[in-house]
């Protein structure tokens, strides 16, 4: 038996029949199934868990639950774990934290000693100057940072996101909330009742027989009403029309689940928190509060202490005295109520030995428990708007009454709201849990009748429900925050009454200030235990009251989140064609263009560039974005989108066109073919084809609603195939049948439909980004993989081979076509791009069109359409030199400083040419043919290049191509 | 979906198989759930006449949000107001009206089944939609995220089982069966 372990208790919630064995500090040690880290070591006789964070000061269990500052221990790999609430497991490996050489033995204790040097603000005012010396102070502060340890190298963890929709989601299972719930649900509700603890019943879990009896009855209610209950998770932000977030520890989820619920109505019945008083030594080992001496003796069977003060503001600190007592431990009850204070708390090497009260008595103790009030945990309430407002009569805030609209769906219960006796308490809750049913169901009616695809409702929207509450009473309690000496108001920040009231004295008189200043509340407890302690000692350093100082704003999270948690599920889309498994299995080397993942090459590139100029190759272009455009006003559409002419393109006929923005700049570019007499197909770039459609969609439902005509992206309904290269008809010859290829039949820029392969619907444009002959074949999807490889079974013979997308943007470059973004940008009107003829301004209207009429025609104010850059096509004068991308141009000014002129777009070496070849874009001034320009190397070198009067290196009158 | 070649001087495949865009992954099940490949099937994307005098859905018998089965076997489902979905049937029919347009989406569109008493679990850590009875009852029809993939949702529910059926863009496909397996079996 562990020598702070009792006989058998009821209400215990360890299994005396399994034992844990797990090591503290290196050290064997054992515990009991369905204890805490911090019980299991209590129960062994562990007293100091933790040094605090910056003075050192041994500390121990104080609330020996979720919210206890003292006990944040590392476990294995996992630093910060609050060893109040983390149940034990076996072969845990913890230790303590921020301590050195050990928590008993503490070398870092010597910043205690500076202890009054090191108020508030040191940090802020010693380590500011010189500035040049803060790499130092940061390498030595690193050293006295606290926290656990983090291992790099651990494996990551897998964390889990659900999401859900309750009617009524009840924060809080104690007495109220779990009567709550379950008359909700008795109403018909579907209720999601989420409880911070491992099991139901709040307060009353460690409270009488009879109190447990109750919790027991209203948990087995809540069963059997078909509440969903959550233990051991928190709903740790609330944000508009109940968005809540849950996170759920430990659970089918992995370590952290984060939960998104969107709750009809919220109830919050997060229960009260006990609040620590402050007096000289409130932080030493053996001072406790009631309720986590409660805690330990009632469910664990730990005994605190062996000779007790019991320091008792309220009913609940007469328990605890009662407990104690019960339990064999000598006690010492002193009613605060009767005007004792304790004044402070002494004793040796971090233990207790001594209690000194207000009015000079001096009791020999090795443990103090304090009841000396509690704070509202209103957080959930002030995220819905709700003020909490402060009574001096109940020493607590209360939520206001509230004042937004909102608040309507956000009620609140049990401690939170008010006082009771366990009766009152549970029939409040039942009667906000029928209000919290009613009002979801007008919630859920209006919704139905909102949503398209809800189940239809019958009737009229249910009344308004009156709210039937009885308001809960409030208990007198003593206003009893600090005691006529200092201690420590913040335990996770090492935060004292002290360095309130000097925060106070420099100024920062204003709770948010002072807060920042000191860091009083912005440690792990995050406000829960020293807000309202925080709010009266600062209170009584500038002579306010606690509502005139009011509090500080509480904001998500309630609770802690790892940051695993909010990531959740990774979730990274990707798109792949139809042929991905055959490019795969020819061995590509992929890469990822937006979502998609494509073939760059198949080994090589040059080899492949080489392949298409002599023979045919075959790439796969499906990630091209097509639209089908269908309806009679379908020409008034493309003449609108496109800056060139549409309504005579004839049946059959394919043309380019480039579509601008508002501001004449281009967005995208392409060619589109007209199929029939209203029915076109509309190719975009692969990267604009998601933001094309939306572009079409929002002009013809924004302006243009009466057009007849319907746009539908088919990217993904076509498997797009270019057939490139000298021998590309030839190999086409031998796989239609329905469709002649002939030169004067089948013409460049034409269309037609077919079946290739015996695959009947395909859509053939005698187009190429290549420069060569080519088709790009468009084939329903499924059958995309058949046509694929009778592509290269029928043209074995002929050299047909895969070529990637390193290859295209070679030849395209050979060929001189710009691709939009890379060689524009978001200041390219169409004219940079040498677009000056495509551009019809005789034409009505189309988008851009203002802008570009103003620019070309130099209207007042304009810029000067001759000095717009321009798009020109660059030959470096060594030929084996590759600019890279990007890269400047520049032109010595008469100055002598060089002036930036322009920059490399595109640039590759040409296999074909032999040479490197190249885009760039340039001032007009400087973009004549034949002229000379400097390229700034990315080594800092200048190196000469020479404009060529044609955007192409390669075939500038495309011969090749309309053969 | 085995086509004939006409052409036999090639040296292709006498035979066309519908490739899906779930190839490879076709099946998978776990707790509750089953995932099967229904993407073979046809898919006739329908839009409402020209003149919106509602006579398509009059012919279609649903309107947007609302899925039901016609007389063919057919799912007609209305999956934006004045845009119906048609599922199944062979080959594909469309309302006979003037000033409808058609586009066969069988190509274009990646289709499976998740089923079983724990599918509205799985599908509730992929999607944020509100799947519970009165709000996505069976018939049911909306455009919902699912795995960052913007898709269709249909609660198709077979022999009084709970069923839905997830369409996405074929070339998403893959990636989106897997995620939902993946949710599954987590």
């Amino acid at each position: 038996m562990s020598p702070q372990r009792l006989p058998a208790r009821p209400g215990e919630v360890i299994d005396r029949d399994r034992a844990l064995a797990f090591t503290w500090n290196g050290r064997a040690v054992s515990g009991l199934a369905g204890d805490t880290i911090a019980s299991a070591l209590a129960a062994g006789g562990c007293r100091v868990f933790s040094r605090s964070m910056k003075y050192h000061r041994p500390r121990g269990i104080l609330t020996a639950d979720y919210w206890d500052p003292n006990t944040l221990l590392q476990v294995g790999e996992e630093p910060n774990v609050r060893a109040g609430h983390r149940l034990l497991e076996a072969g845990m490996a913890v230790s303590a934290q921020n301590a050195w050489p050990s928590v008993r033995w503490d070398a870092k204790v010597l910043t205690n000693l500076g202890g009054r040097a090191l108020s508030a603000g040191f940090y802020y005012k010693t380590f500011m100057r010189p500035r040049w010396l803060w790499p130092a102070y940061e390498k030595v502060l690193a050293r006295f940072a606290p926290g656990g340890v983090i291992d790099a190298g651990s494996a990551p963890r897998r964390h889990d996101k659900r999401y859900a929709h309750p009617d009524v989601v009840v924060a809080g299972g104690g007495p109220a909330g779990l009567a709550a719930a379950v008359a909700a649900a008795r109403a018909g509700a579907g209720v999601l009742l989420v409880e911070h603890e491992h099991a139901l019943g709040g307060h009353l879990r460690w409270g009488t027989k009879h109190e447990r009896s109750i919790a027991a009855a209203l948990a087995d209610a809540a069963q059997v009403a078909g509440v969903e209950i959550l233990t051991d998770a928190t709903v740790t932000g609330r944000w508009e029309d109940n968005w809540l977030a849950i996170v759920e520890r430990g659970g089918a989820g992995g370590p952290e689940r984060l939960i998104k619920a969107r709750a009809k109505v919220l109830v919050v019945a997060a229960g009260l928190i006990e609040r620590p008083y402050v007096f000289a030594g409130n932080d030493r080992p053996g001072v406790m509060l009631s309720q986590g001496a409660r805690r330990l003796l009632n469910l664990w069977a730990v005994r605190p202490g062996s000779r007790a003060v019991v320091w008792s503001a309220n009913t609940a600190g007469d328990a605890a005295a009662a407990d104690l007592e019960a339990a064999g431990v000598a006690v010492e009850h002193v009613d605060a109520r009767a005007g004792c204070t304790v004044a402070a708390a002494q004793g040796r090497r971090g233990g207790l030995e001594q209690v000194v009260l207000s009015d000079g008595t001096r009791l020999e103790a090795d443990l103090l428990v304090t009841a000396a009030g509690w704070t509202a945990p209103t957080s959930l309430l002030n995220m819905a708007g709700v003020r909490p407002r402060y009574d001096p009569a109940a020493a607590r805030f209360f939520p206001a009454e509230p004042d937004v609209p909102e608040a309507g769906t956000v009620l609140s219960t049990g401690g939170i709201s008010g006082d009771g006796s366990l009766d009152e308490l549970v029939g409040h809750g039942e009667a906000t849990g029928r209000l919290a049913a009613a009002r979801a169901a007008t919630l859920a009616h209006r919704l139905q009748v909102a949503t398209a695809w809800a189940a239809p409702v019958d009737g009229r929207e249910p009344p308004e429900a009156p709210d039937e509450r009885t308001p809960l009473g409030r208990d007198p309690h003593p206003e009893l925050y600090r005691s006529s000496t200092d201690g420590i108001v913040d335990l996770s920040e090492d935060v004292s009454s002290r360095d309130l009231r000097h925060g106070a004295a420099e100024g920062f008189d204003s709770v948010e200030l002072v807060k920042r200043w000191t860091t009083a509340t912005m440690g792990s407890a995050q406000g829960k235990l020293e807000t309202v302690n925080t709010v009266a000692v600062l209170a009584d350093a500038t002579d306010s009251t606690i509502s005139e100082v009011g509090t500080t704003t509480w904001r998500p999270p309630f609770a802690p989140v790892t940051l695993g948690a909010l990531a959740g599920r990774m979730f990274e889309p990707v798109r792949i064609s139809s042929l991905h498994d055959l490019h795969v299995a020819a061995g590509m080397t992929p890469i990822q263009a937006g979502q998609w993942i494509r073939p760059e090459h198949y080994g090589d590139p040059a080899a492949e560039v080489r392949n298409v100029r002599t023979n045919v190759g075959i790439i796969d272009v499906s990630p091209l974005g097509k639209l089908d455009i269908q309806g009679p006003d379908a020409a008034d559409l493309l003449s609108l989108l496109y800056v060139n002419k549409w309504r005579r393109l004839a049946a059959g006929a394919v043309r380019y066109g480039v579509m601008c923005a508002e501001d004449g700049v281009i967005l995208d570019d392409g060619v589109t073919g007209r199929l029939g007499e209203d029915h076109y197909l509309m190719s975009t770039t692969s990267s604009g084809s998601g933001a094309m459609e939306v572009w079409i969609q929002n002009w013809l439902q924004t302006e243009h609603p009466d057009w007849r005509v319907r746009v539908t992206p088919v990217t993904d309904a076509y498997t797009s195939i270019n057939v490139a290269g000298p021998r590309s008809r030839t190999l086409l010859e031998r796989l239609v049948d329905d469709v002649d290829l002939g030169p004067e039949a089948f013409k460049y820029m034409q269309v037609r439909r077919g079946t290739v392969a015996g695959v009947a619907g395909c859509v053939m444009w005698r187009i190429g980004f290549t420069g060569e002959l080519s088709y790009e074949l468009h084939v329903p999807a499924g059958f995309g993989p058949h046509v694929w490889q009778a592509l290269l079974a029928a043209g074995a013979d002929l050299g047909v081979a895969p070529f990637g997308l390193e290859a295209q943007r070679i030849m395209r470059l050979e060929k001189g076509h710009f691709i939009v973004g890379q060689d524009t940008d978001a200041l390219t009107k169409a004219p940079t791009a040498g677009l000056e003829r495509l551009i019809k301004l005789d034409k009505p209207d189309f988008c851009g069109r203002p802008e570009l009429q103003w620019a070309l025609d130099g209207e007042p104010g304009a810029e000067d359409p001759e000095a717009l850059p321009r798009l020109v096509a660059v030959q470096p004068t060594d030929p084996a030199y590759v600019p890279p991308e990007a890269c400047q141009i520049v032109v010595a000014g008469s100055d002598g400083n060089e002036r930036i002129i322009g920059r490399i777009t595109s640039s590759r070496f040409s296999p074909t040419l032999e040479r490197s070849i190249c885009l760039a874009q340039v001032e007009a001034a400087h973009a004549a043919p034949e002229g000379t320009l400097t390229i700034v190397g990315t080594d800092g070198r200048r190196r000469s290049a020479l404009i060529i009067a044609h955007h192409a290196h390669f075939d500038p009158e495309g011969e090749r191509l309309r053969v | 979906m085995p086509i004939s070649i006409p052409k036999a001087s090639a040296s292709v495949s006498e035979q066309v198989e519908f490739a899906s865009p779930l190839a490879g992954a076709g099946e998978a099940s776990g707790g509750g759930w089953r995932l099967s490949d229904e993407s073979a099937t046809s898919k006739l994307l329908v839009y409402e006449s020209f003149e919106p005098d509602g006579e398509a859905e009059w012919h279609l018998g649903v309107g947007f949000g609302a899925a039901t089965t016609a007389g063919d076997g057919s799912l007609v489902c209305g999956v934006r107001p004045g845009e119906w979905l048609l599922l199944g049937g062979s080959p594909p029919s469309a309302p006979d009206m003037s000033g409808v347009v058609t586009v066969d989406m069988t190509h274009g569109l990646g289709m499976f089944r998740l089923a079983g008493p724990a599918a509205t679990d799985v599908l509730a850590a992929v999607c944020s939609i509100d799947t519970t009875e009165a709000m996505f009852p069976d018939g049911a029809v909306c455009g919902a995220s699912v795995a960052r993939v913007a898709c269709t949702l249909v609660r198709n529910d077979v022999a009084g089982e709970r069923s839905y059926l997830i369409l996405s863009q074929r070339s998403s496909g893959r990636y989106l069966f897997d995620a939902v397996r993946d949710a599954g079996v987590r």
